[in-house]
């Protein structure tokens, strides 16, 4: 480019100047609004994961997730913070009021938390993602083996309705 | 001359302004969840060796829900006051709504429910029911505006029921 055309483009420009800031500006109100509302609309809580073929009842509630052990109850299995523990049939015909597996899994990941102030949560706290489908009588396994492991708080997983 | 280089310069602080923006958007855009998660959160039943503390400590009014297979029953922890059958496949959790809050308006501090659900009761309609239980909805003042919710019963304690 040589300087000439450099120099008329730019005087171009400046003619043209006022419309194209003009125009700058309100797209950048437009991104300032934008910016603004998702920042605002940003949870800061813990995103929870569920299956595709776990069907999650709905709820008027509005508590948002916190850090916690998760559990969830599928149609094969029982899977504590993704780990598969326990086959659901085994829990469905047992008579025992406490799942031993469960239990010894929790015990695990509490003794790992134990020192760690970064996952306070994982010591105190258990979420249930559970299908709509699923008998009270398996849920209060699953809460029993909870509360047996020294956990006070549980919650249900649900959607925001 | 001089002024128009000035507008010029000015015309390029706002590009790059522009970019930060772009990709702030294209961030957040694609870190916001749309579809949301909550929970439902439980008053543990406490442990045998703890009850004789409770006991002493529990308030003077009891407020039990049995949820069954066929009917909600509301009872004072000796006998059953209320029983709402099941209408066709849905519990009648707006009637329950209704007499727990009149227990409310009795008892305004109470904020302890029980809850005691049979073994053969699906998860979605203990929720149903402990969403009955929290809170109730009722029209606004005018003609037309939200629902307004009352709390009624947050502390919601799940057994098994008898």
């Amino acid at each position: 480019m040589t300087l000439s055309t450099a120099k008329h483009r730019r005087s171009r420009a400046a003619h043209k100047g006022d419309t194209a800031t003009m125009m700058l500006t309100s797209l950048m109100d437009i991104f300032i609004v934008l910016v603004l509302y998702l920042l605002v609309n940003q949870s800061s809580g813990i995103v929870l994961e569920t299956p595709d073929h776990v069907v999650l009842p709905d709820s008027g509630v509005d508590t948002l997730p916190r850090q916690s052990v998760l559990i969830v109850l599928s149609e094969q299995e029982v899977r504590i913070q993704g780990q598969p523990v326990v086959a659901m049939s085994e829990v469905l015909t047992s008579n025992e009021q406490e799942i031993a597996p469960i239990r010894q899994a929790i015990d695990r990941i509490k003794a790992d938390a134990q020192n760690d102030p970064a996952r306070a949560g994982l010591r105190t706290e258990v979420t249930i993602v559970a299908d709509r489908g699923v008998r009270f009588s398996l849920l209060n396994k699953v809460m029993r083996s909870c509360a047996d492991a020294g956990y006070g708080k549980i919650s249900f997983a649900v959607n925001q309705k | 001359m001089f002024k128009r280089m000035r507008q010029e310069s000015e015309e390029l602080e706002l590009t790059t302004l522009l970019n930060v923006l772009v990709v702030l958007v294209s961030f957040l855009l694609l870190s916001a969840v749309f579809s949301s998660i909550t929970i439902q959160e439980l008053n543990m039943p406490q442990h045998a060796d703890r009850t004789a503390g409770i006991n002493n400590a529990s308030p003077p009014v009891v407020i039990e829900v049995m949820l069954r297979h066929d009917a909600l029953e509301i009872g004072n922890g000796k006998d059953i006051t209320d029983r709402l059958p099941k209408a066709g496949d849905r519990y009648d959790t707006a009637t329950l709504s209704r007499k727990l809050k009149l227990l409310k308006d009795r008892n305004p501090g109470n904020r302890d429910v029980i809850l005691l659900v049979e073994a053969d009761v699906d998860y979605a309609n203990m929720i149903g029911v402990m969403d009955a239980l929290k809170f109730v909805e009722v029209p606004g003042p005018q003609e037309g505006s939200k629902m307004l919710r009352i709390t009624l019963f947050p502390h919601v304690t799940v057994g098994e029921a008898p």
